[in-house]
């Protein structure tokens, strides 16, 4: 794997931006991998995030040449949401990328 | 037969004019001839397209009371299967004839023959579905045709494989029209063959008239003598339309309703409304679709249950919007997506996607998704080669400007193949077959 964890975090920011800007929405100004990105009071809906994160891969494999598939049905049955906050989703595809995922 | 009398009367009349060809009513007859070892209530699947020869072949076995399963050149499914299928005793084309040794057994073909009536089985595309054979009583479809209509120049668009090209063919035939046939559905083709022959009557489907106007290929040609453009088999984007009138203000278009089980019905139509009805066709509306029961339906099907509900009534599977005697086809009910548990009709979406510059034709279909169940994806033909995130971006605006968030697509793919297939008919669900 070529992508470093810093890469990915400016991959999903990216893609966040491009998502919020989309519903008129500010970027929040700390954005950090505790920023929420989905639940109650969160920054996104259900289908900012499925466009967010179907953003996400297509940049990974298209700038990364990496492939990925984020949104599957063993990142929704995991105990801790990877879609929760940045740092967890950001964990997330390191994860799916070095094959370390459970 | 009372058609064999009418086209005897027609005389001297042009009947057809195959590539440019051109051949009276007489002509035509002269080329009838008794299809040898074919007895009534014989499958024969007759490959061919709308030539002379074939056409009077096609005529000859109606007259024998044969039941035919025509079959058009570039057809999906092999001759060989759509043989077995239809259970055929001959495979013919207008020069050559195989007996294949069948022996037809079905409860359908039995109806059939003792109705003494010729047959015709037509093989649905099976492009919303698994594709079916539909078989129907060729009296019931004549006698629609009976009472004659205006006589009209009219080009034969729709295959021969079609139920509505065989609606076509019967109805110019029958009123004493000249049934014109280009050499291929190529929108600079058929232009060309409407400005030398006249046409006065052009059905074709939506997808075609698209391709019409963005060739250009109306412009180049005198379309001058078009009065009616009939259009159906699919629904029809808004933006083709209005830009259709636009191109040809003194043509009047037609939308028409049909489908292989129902036929053509007859219908009036007012931009994208319609009412259906005559030769006592019935129409209701249950839990949002139509369904529609007419004295000209299929007998039935060779290889899938009765559709039929009780009565004779079917479900055409069309979801509509209605305003009092009018209708409007929304889609299909099996194209509807899902989304998260909200429902997107492809049509809608298309029609929002095509008025956007730089786009050639769009589909729009569902994909299935672990986050929302399914999403909104869709494929375009460009123009021009334009950057991809780019034509995302002004794409989902150009979208959430128009329809509901959950409407607008989250996946934009660009091609390069046709978003259409062999029938000129938008494809969708076939895509997540591949």
């Amino acid at each position: 794997m070529t992508i470093t964890r810093d890469e990915i975090f400016e991959v999903v920011k990216t893609c966040l931006k491009e998502a919020l800007d989309e519903k008129s929405k500010e970027m929040p100004a700390d954005l950090g991998n505790d920023t929420e990105l989905f639940g109650r009071g969160a920054l996104l809906d259900s289908l900012g995030l499925v466009t967010m994160v179907m953003d996400i891969e297509n940049r990974l494999e298209d700038e990364h040449q990496t492939t990925v598939v984020l949104a599957s049905d063993r990142a929704m049955s995991r105990r801790q949401s990877p879609f929760r906050t940045v740092g967890a989703l950001v964990e997330y595809i390191e994860a799916q990328l070095t094959g370390t995922a459970e | 037969m009372w058609l064999f009398d009418r086209l005897s009367a027609w005389g001297d009349a042009e009947a057809i004019v195959y590539r440019d060809q051109s051949f009276t009513y007489a002509q035509l007859l002269a080329a009838l001839a008794p299809v040898p070892d074919v007895a009534a209530g014989d499958v024969v699947l007759l490959q061919g397209d709308y030539s002379l020869k074939s056409i009077a072949l096609l005529l000859s076995l109606l007259r024998q009371q044969a039941i035919i399963a025509p079959v058009a050149p570039g057809a999906r499914i092999e001759t060989g299967q759509l043989a077995a299928t239809s259970q055929a005793s001959f495979i013919m084309t207008e020069d050559t004839a195989t007996a294949t040794g069948v022996r037809p057994s079905h409860a359908i073909y039995d109806d059939l023959r003792s109705r003494s009536a010729p047959g015709l089985v037509i093989f649905t595309s099976g492009s919303s579905g698994n594709p079916k054979s539909v078989v129907h009583d060729v009296s019931r479809i004549l006698a629609k045709h009976e009472k004659p209509r205006p006589a009209a120049r009219t080009l034969s668009f729709l295959l021969f494989d079609h139920i509505g090209g065989f609606n076509t063919l019967v109805q110019t035939l029958a009123s004493g029209g000249t049934l014109i046939i280009p050499s291929s559905q190529d929108p600079e083709i058929v232009s060309s063959s409407v400005a030398r022959h006249k046409v006065e009557l052009l059905p074709v489907t939506p997808t075609f008239l698209n391709l019409m106007l963005l060739s250009g290929a109306h412009e180049r040609h005198d379309l001058g003598s078009l009065r009616v453009v009939s259009y159906g088999t699919e629904p029809m984007p808004e933006t083709t339309l209005d830009r259709a009138q636009k191109a040809l203000p003194a043509v009047r278009f037609h939308q028409l309703y049909g489908m292989s089980e129902m036929g053509i019905l007859k219908s009036k139509s007012r931009g994208p409304w319609v009412q259906l009805g005559g030769d006592g066709v019935e129409t209701r509306i249950v839990d949002g679709i139509l369904h529609v029961k007419s004295p000209s339906a299929m007998l039935g099907y060779l290889d899938a249950p009765s559709p039929f509900l009780e009565d004779g009534w079917m479900n055409t599977g069309d979801e509509v919007e209605v305003d009092g005697d009018w209708i409007r086809i929304k889609g299909r009910r099996s194209e509807l997506i899902n989304v998260g548990g909200q429902k997107v009709f492809p049509q809608e979406v298309e029609n929002v996607i095509a008025q956007l510059d730089n786009i050639a034709d769009v589909t729009v279909f569902g994909e299935p998704h672990a986050l929302m169940g399914n999403v909104v994806a869709c494929r375009v033909n460009l123009v021009a080669p334009e950057d991809p995130r780019a034509l995302k971006t002004r794409l989902r605006k150009h979208c959430r400007e128009h329809i509901a968030e959950f409407k607008i697509p989250v996946k934009v793919e660009i091609t390069d193949a046709p978003l259409y297939g062999a029938r000129m008919k938008r494809l969708r669900a076939s895509f997540l077959r591949e």
